[in-house]
């Protein structure tokens, strides 16, 4: 078998990506763990399309609306995730306040954007890069860390409640900015890396000009 | 596996691309990897690892999950009122205010789903042993992949370190037992996913039922 650039949806082959076993294209489930087998992850464009752009929408309420509300001696005030930090930066919490602005602003930034840019990358038939295959598995790993703030709301929520002496309650953003993170990792999961290499098969000629389906 | 003419080969996961690889029989070198030559993937990485071995991290995990999630986490307090809190406690909060979604969320990711890939892997295992019940170990095993990202005790470990500071300067906040036990359960996790070898479990599960 020559090998030299074969990829598998040339030679006929599929890998299941459960298992990793590398199966015959007529089948329909692969035989060691019966999971369902596909050229590509199905509906991969659409899907994550719409993930993303769902997610893009609800990154602005959970930004503007308030992520949860301090109450001091009867007195309470709403915080933004914003705001949140900036009360970090003032009582000199710089080490905290970063990392709650790396996990709750930055990587959801990150993650919508670089999602759009490789979507875009894929539609528009740009050619695979390593920077894109970078992105995409920066993606991946990073992803998960926004829960950061949620778990930390969870926690305040559950230990301050001391009625009038100060309570921390959960606001609607924490409502929004949950969908965001889970929308953007099951987006990036949606995802299919191969297509981005799929374009430059088709750009060298190399080895067949066979369209994968894109669903 | 079988000897289709596939033996040695290997499909890129994130490029396709098909390549074969050395095999890591008789190489010392732990932990050395085949990437793909077009997008660096790791394709396989050599990791003898003992299913017994495994076995008993498992059992350490199931062992540590109930002190971590029954004992308190943190306690707190303000003029003599003492409040503790474990992991459910602070889910329960959420719940009780309205955000029932977001507290199913913390609940999956900090609590069940932890627990259901350490029990996942348990019967894997025991299945390998035994060299049994393939069929429905190998269908259990996708789910402990797929659950992979979902399960976040190290992020819920670092919210509770970040917690502690912010709650320091209001009132006095104490660590409680519950929370060593999750930070070793959450090693012992940790552990698993470097120790284990899922290509090796998988050729296991699947020589068994072929034959």
């Amino acid at each position: 078998m020559n090998l030299e650039y074969s990829r598998g949806i040339d030679k006929g082959l599929i890998l299941c990506l459960d298992c990793q076993k590398i199966c015959q294209d007529n089948e329909q489930t692969c035989p060691r763990c019966s999971s369902k087998l596909g050229r590509r992850k199905a509906n991969s464009l659409s899907r994550s399309w719409a993930l993303t752009l769902a997610a893009m929408i609800l990154y602005i309420p959970a930004n503007v609306l308030h992520i949860m509300t301090v109450s001091k001696l009867g007195d309470g005030k709403p915080e933004t995730i914003m705001s949140g930090i900036m009360t970090l930066i003032n009582q000199n919490m710089l080490t905290i306040a970063g990392l709650v602005f790396v996990a709750s602003i930055l990587v959801p930034l990150l993650k919508l954007l670089i999602l759009f840019w490789l979507l875009l990358n894929v539609q528009l038939r740009r050619l695979a890069s390593d920077n894109q295959i970078k992105m995409y598995r920066l993606i991946i790993w990073i992803g998960r860390w926004s829960m950061l703030d949620i778990f930390i709301i969870s926690l305040l929520a559950g230990l301050v409640q001391y009625g009038h002496l100060g309570t921390v309650t959960a606001g609607p953003a924490a409502y929004a900015f949950a969908s965001v993170v889970v929308l953007t990792m099951w987006a990036a999961k949606s995802f299919d890396p191969r297509l981005l290499w799929d374009v430059s098969a088709l750009e060298n000629n190399k080895p067949s000009i066979k369209e994968p389906d894109y669903g | 596996m079988k000897n289709n003419g596939l033996t040695g080969l290997r499909l890129c996961r994130d490029c396709d691309l098909l390549v074969k690889i050395p095999s890591f029989e008789n190489s010392p070198g732990w932990k050395q990897q085949a990437v793909c030559p077009r997008c660096g993937y790791c394709l396989e990485q050599h990791q003898p690892s003992s299913v017994l071995i495994s076995l008993a991290l498992v059992v350490t995990g199931l062992l540590l999950f109930l002190p971590a999630n029954m004992l308190p986490v943190l306690s707190m307090e303000i003029m003599g009122n003492v409040r503790q809190s474990t992991v459910m406690v602070g889910a329960l909060a959420l719940h009780d205010e309205g955000l029932i979604v977001v507290a199913w969320l913390v609940i999956a990711t900090a609590i069940v789903i932890p627990l259901l890939r350490l029990l996942i892997l348990f019967y894997v295992l025991l299945a390998v042993i035994t060299a049994s019940m393939h069929r429905t170990a190998a269908r259990m095993f996708r789910w402990y992949t797929h659950l992979g990202e979902w399960g976040m005790m190290e992020i819920y470990v670092l919210s509770v370190l970040i917690s502690i500071i912010k709650l320091a300067d209001m009132a006095n906040v104490n660590i409680g037992y519950g929370l060593y036990c999750f930070v070793a359960l959450m090693l012992v996790e940790l552990i698993i996913s470097i120790y284990l070898n899922p290509h090796a479990l998988w050729n296991q599960l699947g020589k068994n039922h072929e034959s």
